[in-house]
């Protein structure tokens, strides 16, 4: 059972070691941290120091090979990572990883179709395109097929999707990375808004000065370890 | 409140599956062609071996194995008890005798100068005149079960000229098929009543059923009536004994069988009735090895057909969407970042697989009308009876209708055998696949 005073998330002593062939490469040392409800966090750190792993894990898209993953007090392994993923958490890729088949909207009625999350109107198109539209994707660019867009457009697909699922956790890997500056401006504010006023939880790896600044709080992964330093405000 | 739309989460595999398939013509039209392909083959296949199932067991009947049973004292009844054996198809024994014509003249041929008459005193009783016109009668006369086992009829070189031959539900009739020439010198025709004289002396009436062509001419030079082939009837057995004919007159009776392997059991069978070392028999299946072997030739040949055509079938939808699947390992990784449940993956492969298999069976079932004709001509030429349900025809041959046509038995065979192959070639690829974690999925290229 998930208990309500556990932090929302917590992550417990985890390390993370690559195998490929004779070579092991251990990316991730002991970290220990925990993540609140209605907090906007960001993670920075040089390339390769570990950031898309440390998502990776929190998210549940794998498992960690020493340490916990504890989501309300519970070992997500033993929530089931396919149900933690479905219900509690939703990542925005840094490489989109859209359905190519799909239409923009479908993509996003897709997503809220698997996770169950069901709009209040109970109208998950209208919803989907509801949300594209407040990401500057107007019906008609809504209702092409993605690979008819260009990266940015695509990339806000991917945010649209992960914001349509009510989720507690959402994971964020460069999310304004390809976007322009008016446009990224507008999704920093957009996940701030989803932490502080809906109380989501958001974790944003980035390595844009500008996001990391407009987060509550910023931690930094150098060599496998997480270090906190102070928000910018 | 709003209505669940069609495509509700329960059913969402469903819909990517076909929003998929739209998205991916050539994908899909491709993976159709090769199920058109494979499921043309597998008709092809099935219907040749049924058609050859069915025309070796019709050939088997037709032609059959006739076992020869030599034995003394044989009896109608103790041949019959035989030939209810199951391996038994039918059965005949001739019974022979000389009967005197009531209102019928016998063929003669130059007679020779009638010898001087007995003189008075010396001629036999009455009884003993009739009795020795009886055994020295004219005519000769034949029961038998039925006579187209008779080799004459079965080979050919006799033939019914009118009327139908004589056959098992004439056992207690009166009946008789008479000889040609015997008919034409007497004007008899089928349905006309000819009499014979009995044992008892009373006239045995006989319906004409049949007339037969005997090939043997006449002699040449003087011979006596019973010797003229033209002075031959056939008559049911009963009727023979009726006749005279001695019910333990014969030795030998003929049984066909549907194969050389049932001369074994039809043996065991006669020994449980006759006693072991009583009887001998002889197998005669030279016209069955001629004509039948062909026929299972060819059916051994569609049966490694249909067999290579599975297993190459498997092999290439297996590599395909084995192929397909390792290019969808992104598709796939996306879907379980998602929390999609892993069945619901594979389950929208299966959906996908199947929905191109389907029509792909429909198409197959068109293409393979083309391939069965082909197929069929291969065979050697059925008769016409051949063709639709018969029995020991085989369970297909029920549902199919023969060379020209699938039967829906076949088509759904083959479409069984596609949608299986599809099956496993989806399923066991799958499970490797989606035992990785998402990430693995989406990070590996390979």
């Amino acid at each position: 059972m998930t208990s309500a005073s556990a932090p929302l998330l917590q992550l417990s002593g985890i390390s993370h070691t690559y195998t490929g062939g004779r070579r092991r490469t251990t990316v991730l040392r002991g970290i220990d941290h925990t993540f609140e409800r209605g907090t906007f966090t960001a993670v920075v750190g040089p390339s390769g120091s570990g950031k898309t792993t440390l998502l990776g894990l929190a998210s549940g898209l794998e498992r960690p090979t020493a340490g916990a993953v504890r989501f309300r007090g519970r070992d997500i392994g033993e929530l089931g990572l396919g149900r933690y993923r479905s219900k509690h958490a939703a990542t925005i890729f840094q490489q989109y990883n859209l359905l190519t088949y799909l239409t923009a909207a479908q993509n996003v009625t897709c997503a809220m179709e698997i996770t169950g999350s069901r709009p209040e109107t109970g109208n998950r198109r209208a919803r989907a395109l509801h949300l594209l539209e407040t990401l500057g994707l107007d019906r008609e660019t809504a209702t092409r097929n993605v690979l008819q867009l260009s990266g940015g457009q695509q990339q806000r697909v991917a945010i649209a999707r992960a914001l349509a699922c009510d989720v507690d956790l959402l994971f964020a890997d460069e999310p304004t990375g390809n976007l322009d500056e008016a446009t990224a401006e507008g999704i920093t504010e957009a996940l701030r808004r989803l932490a502080h006023d809906q109380g989501t939880c958001v974790v944003a790896v980035t390595h844009s000065p500008r996001l990391a600044a407009a987060a509550d709080r910023v931690l930094t992964l150098r060599r496998g370890r997480l270090t906190e330093q102070a928000a910018a405000r | 409140m709003h209505a669940a739309p069609w495509f509700g989460p329960r059913m969402n595999f469903v819909k990517r599956a076909g929003l998929s398939c739209a998205a991916r013509k050539s994908r899909t039209a491709g993976l159709l062609g090769i199920f058109v392909v494979i499921g043309t083959l597998l008709l092809g296949g099935f219907h040749l071996r049924a058609t050859a199932a069915a025309q070796e067991a019709h050939t088997g009947r037709t032609i059959g194995v006739d076992v020869t049973l030599l034995a003394d004292g044989l009896t109608p009844e103790t041949a019959g008890a035989i030939a209810a054996s199951a391996v038994v198809t039918r059965h005949t024994l001739e019974l022979p005798v000389r009967a005197d014509p009531v209102d019928v003249t016998p063929r003669t041929v130059d007679a020779p100068t009638p010898e001087p008459p007995a003189p008075d005193g010396e001629d036999a009783p009455a009884d003993d005149a009739r009795e020795d016109t009886r055994e020295d009668g004219p005519l000769v006369v034949t029961g038998v079960p039925e006579t187209d086992l008779l080799l004459p009829f079965s080979h050919g070189s006799a033939r019914i000229t009118a009327g139908r031959a004589l056959n098992t539900k004439d056992t207690d009739r009166r009946v008789a098929m008479v000889e040609q020439r015997l008919a034409a010198e007497n004007g008899l025709g089928v349905g006309d009543t000819l009499r014979l004289r009995g044992a008892d002396g009373s006239p045995v009436p006989l319906e004409v059923v049949g007339i037969f062509r005997d090939p043997a001419p006449e002699p040449a030079g003087w011979a006596p009536p019973h010797e003229l082939p033209g002075n031959t009837l056939y008559v049911p057995v009963s009727t023979a004994v009726s006749l005279g004919a001695d019910e333990k007159g014969t030795d030998r009776a003929v049984f066909r069988i549907g194969s050389p392997e049932d001369a074994a059991l039809l043996h065991e069978e006669t020994e449980r009735l006759l006693g072991a070392g009583t009887f001998e028999t002889r197998v005669n299946d030279k016209a069955f090895r001629d004509q039948v072997r062909p026929v299972q030739r060819v059916g051994s040949i569609a049966g490694l057909v249909v067999n290579g055509v599975v297993v190459a079938g498997a092999l290439v939808l297996g590599l395909v969407v084995m192929a397909q699947m390792r290019e969808r390992r992104h598709e796939a990784g996306v879907l379980l970042a998602m929390g999609e449940k892993r069945w619901k993956l594979l389950a929208q492969h299966l959906v996908e697989v199947a929905a191109v298999a389907l029509p792909a069976v429909l198409l197959a079932t068109s293409a393979g009308s083309v391939a069965i004709g082909v197929a069929g001509d291969a065979l050697p030429g059925p008769p016409p009876d051949a063709v639709g349900p018969g029995p020991g025809a085989g369970p297909e041959s029920g549902a199919d209708p023969g060379p020209g046509g699938v039967g829906a038995a076949t088509v759904a065979r083959a479409a069984g055998v596609g949608l299986g192959i599809s099956l496993v070639s989806t399923v066991v690829p799958g499970l490797g696949l989606l035992r990785l974690h998402p990430r693995s999925l989406l990070t590996d290229t390979d």
